[in-house]
């Protein structure tokens, strides 16, 4: 698949925000600052790719594919104690694993991404590129939601359906827009 | 009070399983995520309350992820020997499971020492959660196709198709929710 069509396929058929049901983030965690989503890209990137990897060259041969959960939480955590090897200099943690609710919520993120573009690609090449197109997807998918909740709450939603359901009815909505896409071109 | 804390609770565990109620669109699925989220549930659960608090945090909080995923790894091969097909189509979604919000919560409920409290009734909720995706997961089928079967390779939705999508899933969620909320108000209301 050439470039154009991997970005093309992962952001509109398979975008993780929708495919994955991940419309959780009202905090966007990942677009927040400018630096945060350099963060949020780069691990994305290394992890997706490290991942990519160990699965195809060893885990698939020796038919192991089950135990790959616990090989991306090992490469998660190796790149956290990178993280904190780089920034020893300022004395404290990039951040602390078990108690921030945002970042385990992005490692489930991380995860889904390493997933989609593996099963996606077919080289290193690919797999890296993939990455970057799913990242960016997500961010853009989550802020677009969260800009559409946002105008929705000048109007007047009856009140059973504020808060989680009109937010889940949005989702809907959009995955049925992007669906729409996917059924035009693949 | 207590009870609308309960309420919270319980829709925050929901929506931390939301990706699980997206692939759950048929009974059998439901019943493979449903045993799956039972057995990574507990496991967490237990580990969690087996190590004693001296011990450093984030080394518990490590060992019960690992044993979060080491109990999804082996849910998938038990799956992978009962219904092959079953497995193929479900597997890379199944092994999210260990990384859902409900189990993070739990591998870190050593951060507050009520928490941990907490993880007993946390294990038996998760009871009930596995419960609630096997009645969306085969209410969605019933929908979609207008039967409920156990056999994945008989399954054609023809009914309502765009429930078994999704789009299907995001909606019919947020009609759910706000139709609980109707009617435990209407229930309120009679009460008083």
């Amino acid at each position: 698949m050439s470039a154009l069509g991997i970005a093309f396929y992962i952001v509109f058929s398979g975008n993780i925000f929708i495919q994955w049901a991940l419309p959780v983030d009202r905090k966007r965690t990942a677009s927040s600052s400018f630096i945060n989503f350099i963060v949020f890209l780069g691990t994305t990137v290394v992890s997706s790719v490290l991942y990519g990897v160990i699965n195809k060259y060893c885990l698939v041969p020796l038919k192991l594919e089950t135990i790959s959960p616990v090989i991306f939480i090992a490469i998660i955590y190796g790149i956290k104690s990178l993280l904190d090897l780089i920034s020893k200099e300022d004395k404290k943690e990039v951040f602390e694993f078990p108690y921030d609710k945002r970042v385990l919520f992005l490692v489930l993120v991380l995860y889904v991404i390493a997933l989609t573009s593996y099963s996606s690609c077919n080289s290193i090449l690919e797999l890296f590129w993939a990455s970057i197109c799913c990242s960016i997807a997500y961010v853009v998918s989550n802020d677009f939601l969260n800009a559409i909740i946002e105008r929705l709450e000048l109007e007047e939603v009856p009140e059973n359906f504020r808060g989680w359901p009109i937010r889940l009815i949005s989702a809907g909505l959009m995955a049925l827009a992007f669906s729409g896409t996917q059924a035009c071109f693949f | 009070m207590q009870n609308n804390e309960g309420k919270n609770r319980f829709l925050a565990t929901v929506i931390g399983l939301l990706p699980l109620f997206l692939f759950s669109n048929s009974l059998a699925n439901s019943l493979a995520f449903g045993a799956t989220f039972l057995f990574v549930n507990t496991v967490t659960a237990l580990v969690a309350l087996f190590f004693p608090t001296e011990l450093e945090k984030k080394y518990i909080f490590a060992i019960t992820l690992f044993s979060a995923a080491f109990a999804v790894s082996i849910s998938a091969s038990i799956i992978r020997i009962i219904d092959p097909f079953l497995y193929e189509s479900i597997y890379s979604k199944l092994f999210i499971i260990s990384f859902l919000p409900p189990i993070f919560k739990l591998s870190s409920s050593e951060i507050l020492k009520r928490e941990r409290e907490r993880t007993n009734e946390e294990m038996m909720l998760g009871f009930i959660y596995s419960s609630v995706l096997i009645l969306f997961g085969t209410l969605r089928e019933f929908i979609a196709s207008g039967t409920v079967v156990l056999s994945m390779s008989t399954i054609s939705h023809t009914f309502l198709p765009i429930i078994a999508s999704p789009v299907g899933a995001f909606i019919l969620l947020g009609v759910i929710i706000a139709g609980i909320r109707f009617f435990s108000k209407i229930i309120k209301e009679g009460n008083e």
